[in-house]
């Protein structure tokens, strides 16, 4: 790979993204990050301007643990207070120029960065407009193991709240799951042949060497056993654990209770039949199935 | 292919620093000054012949008790005789083996009869080490340098080459001048050089004779001067630290109401030298940076501590309290304001690039008294005055000083923070506390020496407040046996605490 | 990387079909030394009937003469707004063997209302079959013909649904005889191969001992099932690949196959006999090995459970032009394989053109000034022999076109 050639994973939420991205990120040329939101917001005010918002601690957590980490090589409360303080004194930066930061100082290997989008097409355009070289890794799963994973997720934080319509939650899965997908597929594919590749999670937890030693030949990395073997183990990153009580999170919370890859395929779900969160019953809608085919689920 | 290369292939590259030493990471190797409790200050630390060497210096507090230095302390922190010469003072040389993890006093200094005519100890404290092989040495040899009773003849430079066997190699007062001690002693190009720090009369640290001596032969040879008095400023009283970065030999001077000046010569021809001012004003601060306290080279740059005497607070020339700053010099004589205060220089503004506030961000550090670089990382050692607030009159606190220490609480201020710290950068910019309370123990109040080796990082807590010390009671002041006083010295390694 | 070249194609003139309308060129093929093509023609005027025609050329003499022709009904007359899903006319044309080490020459012939196979041994006299196993009463009419071992292979024809709702059963069946003048056909698989998203078979081809079926299935992508007819009917089939090669329902069906330097090669797209439901991704072009693993030699990089693909000719889908979204025939002669490509989009189709590679990875695009007539309007068939390529397709003339004459290209 040329300089800051960084790999983005692009996929909706609950899309084994946190597993996959550390995974990746443990090839000896690569380096995973956990959740770190530089790629939803132009500049570092903004960024933390982002969990001013109730509930959206977390989206701090990542990056301070990363910073805490690259120049403390430590994730303690005082790294992650460090981290902070470095950032606030850098708060106009721009986005851009903290991203090229951390691909400066973990050099020379290449960032990997499971950039959430938000559902939106600018937060992708951003990413290219930062890393013009990156590569878009797009990890898919299927509607409806994607769409039990959310509503278990977002419902019982929903209950602790008191939010207040179920249904409009139950909707809008189903709407998200197709909504981020079609951007990713619309964005991917006004690149440049090979610059984006799509990989089915199931596919990958099924056989994850296999589909490691494609992802290293596509980056043009190492495919010895050496580095594939590395990448079997998101669990020795250094961000696949709790952290420090002021950043204990910073990516999702059951990957970082047990990190270990699960091999093995994810048990079958089909696309017939009611969404399993929707009161009605209702079955998938024709977009979504459609969608999910191209995808490849069935 | 050879195996390590083999292994460099195997391992990616980490883009994180090498782990850095944390708090539980070190281990106390030594507490209560090796069972003296008057042994007071780990004055200078060296490794040498596969030892860790401590110059101790004895009762601090009573030396200072006995010396001019004004103080404004209601009651003294430590039990101290009427005459300071009642307790031995005689200073020692303690050396550690790590293999076997004992300790060993190697030298006490002998007696002599002061110009008085009553029995004092020669040497009061070992202020400096260096290891050097001058021109008539066999191999390498262990040079200290002296803190000598006022009523002696005066401070000198002791060699010893294996280490149990210390004689003097230069006459007292270095050349019969009027010192009582000398911190530095720094090698240099097949030289070594060495300049008076106090002398008679209150002035520890401040010899009035800034100047610069080299000698080739310590053993048999000529100490030279190798500058002109003060660099020609007679702002400079004395040259505090010195240090070797690149081609040059660096000086750092004391000055006392004009701020530090960083000097430095390629000790090209023959003496006095050319020399370069590269910093001045204190690198523009003024006379908060009074003394150029500590110098170390990382990474490409010389790194210099600030510090204003007897703890961050000169009642002699009524300046501070002011904590110190952190400044590196590049090889090109620019430098950067790395912790300290912004402000317009010469060269521009310039921003601490830490973010840090002098003393990182607390005042009650008075020096940055040490650094040392281990395994990549810089580590940064301070003195702290915070324990001298409990024993301070608070009636003489400035009423904005008062409300803050009252809002914080005193004993706070005692159980959180008092004792020296210790933080270790990667970069020079981004740091981190090791410890910021004296490694739990508020009376080790600085850490003064630092010593890297394979075995690990060694710290060197001063701590002279026992054997007895002062303790507020119901009743007013009182003196209580103090378990936590006597000099520590602590061993950060990872592999240590593997072992542990 | 892909290389053009110019080329001179000859137009051998289709001279007696000169008359306004649509020509479509369906199939051609070479019996007892002469060239037989099917063509159907539709007049400009809606009302008047359609043609098939079966001609017959004599190489050399330059002639063309008309062997079997038949009325089609338009398939606008039936409905005017619904498009009727299917092309009409000739579906197939076979040689196949039979008794005595000679040749029959087989064809189906698809119109509204029936359905005819159409048998000749000697290219002169054409005897008309049912073209439906009359044991089933409902059965769809037979649309490929194909011999293997001692068995004419027949399959039933279909189009894709839209790929939103699956029947029960997928209706890509075959069946087979010994003898189509007998009418004894026999179920050759099980309904759909089990697989009810398996709605066509859209072709068939002989390799390495086995029979391959390219199944084309709107929900998971073409798979391709082969057989070596073992036994009685049904046979044993196998799976030889499935999920469009992994591109899933961007590669719905295969609509051409043909077998190079001992590859056998696929070409993915919509195939003109029956309609686009749905807008469709640029063509692939991937090639299968005896071992049933599979190279991607053009198309849309990917992983694979047996590794990257990348396209080994460096061309995205449709050869870096996503509008070409159907490799329409490919052929191959010892040394060369040509495939068709066209510009397909669910309105109309916009262009096509000939690509050549000795080596099945190098591609050329041939030019030649004859591509360039406005009325020559897709590309259907590729017959290639050594040093020697026929092509034909669709002609459309207006009323108003001067001297409208439809023709085949060759070039050798």
């Amino acid at each position: 790979m040329n300089t800051d050639q960084p790999l983005f994973i692009l996929c909706p939420g609950r899309s084994f993204s946190s597993v996959v991205c550390m995974a990746i990120g443990q090839h000896p040329q690569l380096y995973g990050l956990p959740e770190i939101y530089l790629g939803i917001v132009d500049t570092l005010n903004e960024w933390f301007a982002l969990a001013k918002k109730p509930g959206r601690k977390h989206m701090h957590q990542g990056l301070l643990r990363v910073i805490a980490q690259l120049h403390h090589s430590a994730q303690t409360e005082e790294a992650v207070l460090e981290a902070r303080a470095w950032l606030q004194q850098r708060c106009e930066w721009s986005t851009t120029k903290l991203y090229h930061y951390l691909a400066d100082r973990i050099a020379p290997r290449q960032l990997v960065d499971k950039s959430p989008t938000m559902g939106k097409q600018q937060n992708l355009e951003r990413l290219h407009a930062v890393f013009p070289n990156a590569y878009f890794l797009h990890l898919t799963r299927h509607p409806r193991s994607t769409g039990n994973s959310f509503f278990r997720v977002k419902s019982a934080k929903a209950a602790l709240k008191g939010y207040p319509d179920p249904d409009r939650l139950a909707a809008m899965i189903e709407k998200h799951w197709v909504q981020i997908h079609q951007q990713i597929l619309q964005f991917t594919d006004h690149l440049p042949e090979g610059q984006a590749m799509r990989l089915q999670g199931e596919d990958l937890l099924e056989t994850p060497d296999r589909y490691f030693r494609q992802i290293a030949e596509w980056l043009n990395l190492r495919t010895d056993s050496a580095a594939i073997g590395a990448m079997m183990h998101p669990e020795h990153s250094p961000y696949a654990h709790i952290g420090p009580s002021n950043a204990p999170h910073g990516n999702n919370r059951g990957f970082l209770e047990q990190p270990e890859l699960k091999v093995g395929r994810p048990s079958f779900v089909s696309l017939t039949g009611p969404m399993e969160w929707s009161r009605e019953g209702q079955d998938f809608a024709p977009a979504t199935l459609r969608l999910a085919r191209q995808l490849g689920y069935q | 292919m050879t195996t390590l290369n083999l292994l460099s292939r195997w391992r990616p590259f980490d883009p994180s620093p090498p782990p850095g030493l944390h708090r539980d990471d070190f281990q106390k190797i030594a507490a209560n000054g090796f069972g003296d409790l008057y042994n007071a200050y780990p004055h200078s630390m060296a490794w040498f012949k596969e030892h860790l060497y401590v110059g101790v210096t004895r009762a601090n507090m009573c030396m200072l008790k006995a010396s001019k230095i004004p103080t404004r302390l209601p009651f003294w922190p430590v039990d101290c005789p009427d005459n300071l010469y009642d307790l031995d003072m005689r200073a020692q040389i303690w050396r550690y083996n790590p293999i076997i993890g004992e300790w060993r006093e190697v030298y006490r200094s002998p007696m002599i009869t002061a110009l008085d005519g009553s029995p004092i100890p020669r040497d009061m404290g070992y202020r400096g080490m260096a290891v050097f092989q001058g021109q008539s040495d066999p191999e390498p040899a262990l040079y200290v340098s002296t803190y000598a009773s006022a009523r002696g003849p005066g401070a000198m430079v002791l060699r010893s080459i294996d280490g149990e066997a210390f004689s003097p190699v230069s006459k007292p007062g270095l050349l019969e001048l009027p010192i009582t001690s000398i911190r530095t002693l720094t090698p240099f190009k097949g030289r070594l050089l060495t300049s008076p720090t106090g002398r008679a009369g209150g002035s520890p640290n401040a010899a009035d004779i800034a100047v610069i001596y080299e000698n080739r032969d310590p053993l048999k040879g000529q100490w030279t001067p190798v500058n002109i008095e003060g660099f020609g400023d007679p702002g400079n009283a004395v040259v505090f630290e010195m240090a070797e970065f690149g081609d040059y030999f660096y000086a750092g001077t004391g000055n006392f109401r004009g701020g530090y000046q960083i000097w430095r010569t390629r000790a090209k021809g023959r003496p006095p030298y050319d020399w370069e001012l590269v910093v001045t004003q204190g690198a523009q601060r003024g006379a908060f940076n009074q003394l150029a306290m500590s110098m170390v080279e990382f990474k490409g740059a010389l790194y210099v501590g600030s510090g204003i005497q007897n703890g961050g607070i000169d009642l002699v020339n009524k300046i501070g309290p002011a904590a110190p700053e952190l400044i590196r010099i590049h090889p090109d004589g620019r430098w950067d304001l790395l912790i300290g205060h912004a402000r317009q220089t010469p060269q521009g503004l310039k921003t601490p690039l830490s973010g840090c506030r002098p003393g990182f961000g607390n005042g009650f550090n008075g020096y940055f008294w040490r650094m040392a670089v281990h395994e990549g990382w810089l580590y940064l050692a301070t003195l702290d005055w915070s324990l001298m607030l409990y024993f301070s009159n608070q009636e003489n606190w400035p009423p904005g000083f008062r409300r803050i220490v009252n809002r914080i609480g005193l004993d706070q201020i005692m159980e959180r923070q008092a004792g020296g710290d210790l933080y270790r950068s990667f970069d020079g910019e981004n740091w981190l506390p090791v410890t910021t309370n004296g490694f739990d123990n508020r009376y080790n109040y600085g850490i003064r020496g630092l010593v890297s080796t394979a075995y690990g990082l060694f710290a060197g807590a001063a701590n002279p407040f026992g054997p007895r010390v002062a303790v507020r009671t119901e009743e007013g002041w009182a003196y209580q046996d103090n378990p936590h006083s006597g000099l520590e010295i602590w061993l950060g390694s990872k592999q240590g605490k593997q072992h542990a | 990387m892909t290389f053009s070249s110019n080329i001179h194609f000859r137009a051998i003139p289709l001279g007696f079909l000169a008359t306004p309308g649509e020509h479509r060129i369906q199939n051609a093929v070479f019996f007892k030394k002469r060239l037989y093509v099917g063509v159907i023609s539709h007049p400009v005027d809606a009302t008047t009937t359609s043609i098939a025609r079966l001609l017959r050329y004599y190489p050399g003499a330059e002639r063309w003469e008309a062997v079997y022709e038949a009325v089609v009904e338009k398939s606008s007359v039936l409905s005017a707004t619904r498009p009727f899903p299917l092309e009409l006319g000739w579906r197939a044309l076979s040689i196949m063997p039979i008794d005595g080490g000679t040749e029959a020459l087989c064809a189906t012939l698809l119109s509204l209302r029936n359905a005819q196979l159409i048998y000749s041994t000697d290219g002169e006299h054409f005897e008309a079959l049912p073209a439906v196993d009359v044991k089933q009463p409902r059965a769809a009419p037979f649309g490929l013909l194909h011999p293997f071992q001692s068995w004419l292979f027949a399959t039933p024809v279909g189009a894709m649904s839209d790929g939103l709702y699956m029947r029960e059963n997928g209706h890509a069946s075959l069946y087979v005889t010994r003898n189509p003048r007998t009418g004894d056909w026999q179920p050759a698989n099980a309904p759909g191969f089990g697989n009810p998203g398996n709605e066509v078979v859209h072709g068939l081809i002989d390799f390495h001992g086995w029979l391959y079926a390219a199944v084309g299935n709107p929900f998971a992508g073409f798979q391709l099932w082969r057989t070596q007819a073992v036994g009685p009917p049904p046979f044993t089939w196998e799976l030889a690949l499935d999920t469009g090669a992994r591109r899933y329902t961007l590669n719905p069906s295969v609509a051409s196959m043909a077998i190079f330097q001992d590859a056998l090669y696929l070409g993915t797209g919509v195939p003109e006999t029956e309609l686009l439901s749905d807008e469709v991704a640029g063509a692939e072009i991937i090639r299968i090995f005896p071992d049933n693993r599979w190279e991607l030699v053009m198309g849309k990089p990917r992983f694979s459970p047996i590794g990257l693909q990348v396209p080994l000719s460096a061309n995205s889908p449709g050869f870096d032009d996503s509008q070409n979204t159907l490799v329409a025939a490919l052929a191959s002669s010892n040394d060369v394989l040509y495939a068709a490509v066209v510009q397909r989009s669910q309105r109309e189709i916009t262009g096509f053109q000939i690509r050549q590679t000795v080596d099945g990875e190098n591609w050329q695009q041939l030019h030649s000034p004859a591509f360039l007539n406005p009325c020559a309007y897709s590309l259907r068939v590729l017959l290639a022999m050594p040093n020697f390529l026929l092509a034909g397709g669709v002609w459309k003339f207006e009323a108003t076109t001067p001297d409208p004459e439809p023709s085949l290209w060759c070039f050798s």
